[in-house]
């Protein structure tokens, strides 16, 4: 019996230590970068330029001095809070124009939904770079130049597409008997639509929000065409323009600005992750 | 049941005439009414004659951080406040400027507001001559010759003006030269140890011959060439500073193509060879996936002993020193205040076979868009004119603009108007270089910059930078067609042929918008 058994705890601990193995590698290839980027930002220049001192930690003292060219130097404070209005804005158009589409494009229109589906997510793989110099006109006659608001009003042109396609795959993916029976108990079909069908929804609601937020927050080309000025930029044009002089870059100041600008993000990540992941992989799965 | 009673208010409706409404009415129309009071100033800004001229400009984020300050709180405040004009400074990173000039040209074109008005690029702009104001231009060069401030030197004319249209489609405000930086310690150790008929002098490369045989013994220091085979900048201006030194170029004076016409075409073949055997004798292969900031960071960080650059690699190491030395450590056992003392740039360009001939790393030129809007573009002239004046340290002060442009760059900026700042002055800084003090280092150090006159030539010699020049330099045809044959995927032959079929196509579309001169 002891000889069976060595052998199978033997495997167990095996299994186990491959399984902490592959873990440890993950999250060290995941957070090393956050953590070189952490440790960069509190050290001095001569130590960041000395090919022969250890890139991952402190060979000089650390100095608070790039976190306070961040913050006295630049204008990153700022920077932040203009990126949380564009995001939230970004977010509460998208899905003020997403979930009725997306809902219509599942349950209205049949088989022309999913051709109109498909149409309009080609819409989104039209890279911005393409699109940057009409849309400037765009936003030039809309007299938006250089404000905060040309950013909210062309980052749901990539937003929106995207989340109509992902939002009417999950509608498809709640079966109709649900609204069926809320429609014969006496709600009307906006009311089965809001007390039924949207908090079923609420994994892919979950997505599209994380989705436009961090596409809001890291996008580049509109930001750089559309705002120049210091006051209205966002963090993702703000710090590579102004922490980067010609072909010197400041690394400690662009890695503080980088992780702290990161954080939020994984916050959010943090508390949503079950159903982010879930909404994307759950359309269909609801039966 | 027993509709609720509405309350009703009476309101004029003309002059005389009254009308009883409902409350409900009356909310509408207060709710209307406040919306519009404070919506309106937002929506309605009707420009007046009366509101003062507003200047918008634009330019890079500058290398001296010094340099920023002084233009947007010194110089450009006290000059609007003098003249009756608002101006408003924006900068980018020098990177971002040409996706911001597609897009303000395209406004530009439908007749829009193209957000600015006036517009610092770091290379020569020709393919925007349509839409920028060109007599503006050529009125600001005019007036600043008149007042004795020019010569406009050669390296600025061929950069800024179209002899196909007879137009100045920029003014450039200034160059900055683009020496050879090297180790001075290592430099000595590899020479040394060069034998055998061929020598190399001790203080310094004066050819491209000496670079690769000292560079032979660096590269087994440990301590490599660091000049750039990729798209980049700097891999841009190092491959044409070569190819002029060997008597070759991508044009002629007439922008005919000529780099592959004898007796160009062999000279085009040497320069390829030798920068195959420079790369395999004296480089490495991080060199093909160099960036523009490759240079500077692989100097500082001591890997590299030679680079092509602007004189960023000497004032960043200067910089490193000068903190060191506050933190109170010893100059002479400090590793920064050593690489400071040990970076040192060369008197003028490399020679080839051909002579030594350089190039600008960055041409500061300033367009004025064709808005139409004389006001504006009046104030965008003055400005212009008065910054290329505050130059001299002495104008500047007597207007009250500070150190001036030349100070407040730390000898940067090189003035295009070769008088802007005499040459005593520039010198008179030059050999007591505050930065270079404050670093420990010799206050001398970078007096040799001013032979770039002589040896600084534009992108494009012996023709001018012109929009099909520009085509080339974007799409990075030259650096490919070098980093092909260095890594073996073509022979020159083949790369050359392929590089001017392909530069030859750009040809014949600017010249089909008659925008570029030549024939073949």
């Amino acid at each position: 019996m002891d000889q069976a058994i060595a052998p199978r705890s033997l495997r167990r601990f095996g299994l186990q230590t491959g399984h902490f193995l592959v873990l440890a590698l993950f999250i060290i290839f995941t957070a090393l970068p956050f953590a070189w980027m952490l440790i960069t930002a509190f050290k001095q220049n001569t130590d960041l330029y000395n090919p022969l001192n250890n890139p991952f930690w402190f060979n000089e003292p650390p100095t608070l001095d790039q976190w306070r060219y961040v913050f006295t130097k630049t204008m990153y404070a700022r920077w932040l809070v203009n990126t949380a209005f564009v995001g939230v804005m970004v977010v509460g158009i998208t899905l003020l124009l997403a979930i009725p589409a997306g809902y219509s494009l599942a349950r209205f229109l049949g088989r022309w939904g999913e051709q109109l589906g498909i149409g309009i997510f080609l819409v989104y793989l039209v890279p911005p770079t393409l699109l940057f110099i009409p849309m400037a006109r765009v936003v030039t006659a809309l007299g938006l130049q250089n404000t905060l608001w040309s950013l909210v009003v062309t980052y749901p042109t990539i937003t929106v597409p995207f989340s109509t396609w992902l939002l009417m795959g999950f509608f498809k993916s709640i079966p109709r008997d649900l609204e069926e029976a809320a429609l014969v108990d006496g709600y009307s079909r906006l009311g089965a639509f809001l007390r039924i069908v949207l908090p079923l929804a609420v994994p892919g609601i979950i997505t599209v929000i994380i989705f436009s937020f961090t596409l809001s927050a890291q996008e580049f080309v509109y930001a750089l065409t559309f705002v120049t000025a210091t006051a209205q930029k966002t963090v993702s044009i703000g710090v590579p323009s102004d922490m980067v002089r010609g072909d010197i870059f400041d690394w400690g100041p662009l890695m503080g600005s980088a992780f702290l600008a990161s954080v939020p993000v994984a916050i959010l990540y943090y508390f949503v992750l079950d159903r982010f992941v879930s909404g994307f992989t759950a359309a269909g799965a609801i039966r | 049941m027993e509709g609720r009673k509405e309350e009703v208010h009476w309101v004029q409706v003309a002059e005389g005439k009254w009308r009883r409404i409902t409350r409900r009415e009356f909310l509408k129309i207060a709710g209307v009414g406040v919306a519009a009071a404070s919506l309106g100033p937002f929506i309605f800004t009707e420009k007046t004659a009366a509101q003062p001229v507003r200047l918008r400009v634009l330019q890079w984020r500058h290398f001296v951080p010094p340099y920023d300050d002084w233009f947007d709180k010194v110089f450009a405040p006290r000059w609007g406040a003098k003249n009756g004009v608002q101006v408003v400074v924006e900068h980018v990173g020098v990177a971002d400027l040409p996706a911001i000039l597609a897009a303000e040209a395209s406004r530009v074109a439908r007749g829009a507001d193209p957000g600015h008005d006036l517009i610092q690029l770091l290379s020569p702009p020709a393919a925007v001559e349509p839409l920028v104001d060109t007599d503006a231009h050529r009125e600001v060069i005019e007036e600043l010759v008149n007042k004795k401030v020019g010569p406009y030197i050669p390296l600025a004319r061929m950069s800024t003006y179209n002899p196909v249209t007879k137009k100045y489609f920029g003014v450039s405000d200034n160059f900055v030269p683009d020496p050879i930086h090297y180790r001075a310690d290592l430099w000595r150790r590899a020479a040394f140890r060069v034998t055998g008929p061929e020598r190399v002098p001790s203080k310094g490369p004066i050819t491209w011959e000496h670079i690769r045989l000292a560079g032979r013994e660096l590269k087994k220091l440990g301590n490599p060439v660091g000049l750039g085979l990729s798209q980049e900048i700097d891999t841009n201006m190092f491959l044409r500073a070569l190819m002029y030194s060997w008597g070759t170029s991508e044009q002629d004076e007439g922008s005919n193509v000529i780099i592959d016409v004898p007796p160009y075409r062999q000279r085009t073949i040497d320069a390829l060879k030798f920068v195959k055997a420079l790369y395999e004798e004296a480089m490495f292969p991080g060199v093909f996936a160099w960036t523009a900031a490759s240079n500077n960071e692989e100097f500082l960080a001591g890997r590299i002993s030679i680079a092509m650059n602007a004189i960023s690699i000497t004032r960043t190491a200067q910089a490193l020193a000068a903190e060191a030395l506050k933190r109170g450590e010893d100059p002479e056992r400090s590793p920064a205040v050593q690489l400071a003392r040990n970076t040192e740039i060369t008197e003028r360009a490399p020679a080839g076979p051909a002579g030594a001939r350089g190039l600008e790393h960055v041409m500061g030129v300033y367009i004025i868009w064709k808005t139409g809007n004389r006001r504006v573009t009046e104030a965008a002239k003055k400005f212009l004119i008065d910054l290329i004046l505050s130059y001299d340290p002495d104008v500047a002060t007597k207007e009250g603009w500070g150190p001036g442009k030349f100070h407040a760059s730390q000898a940067y900026d090189y003035p295009t108007f070769q008088n802007a700042i005499p040459k005593a002055k520039r010198l008179a800084y030059l050999t007591n270089d505050p930065v270079s003090k404050a670093a420990g280092d010799r206050p001398d150090k970078l007096a040799t910059i001013e032979t770039a006159y002589e040896w600084a030539y534009n992108v494009g010699w012996p023709g001018p930078s012109n929009a099909a020049i520009d085509e080339i330099f974007n799409t990075f045809i030259i650096p490919v067609m070098f980093a092909r044959v260095a890594q073996g995927i073509d022979t020159p032959e083949r790369a050359l042929d392929s590089a001017a079929a392909e530069m030859r196509r750009i040809y014949k579309k600017w010249r089909d918008q008659g925008l570029v001169g030549g024939r073949r």
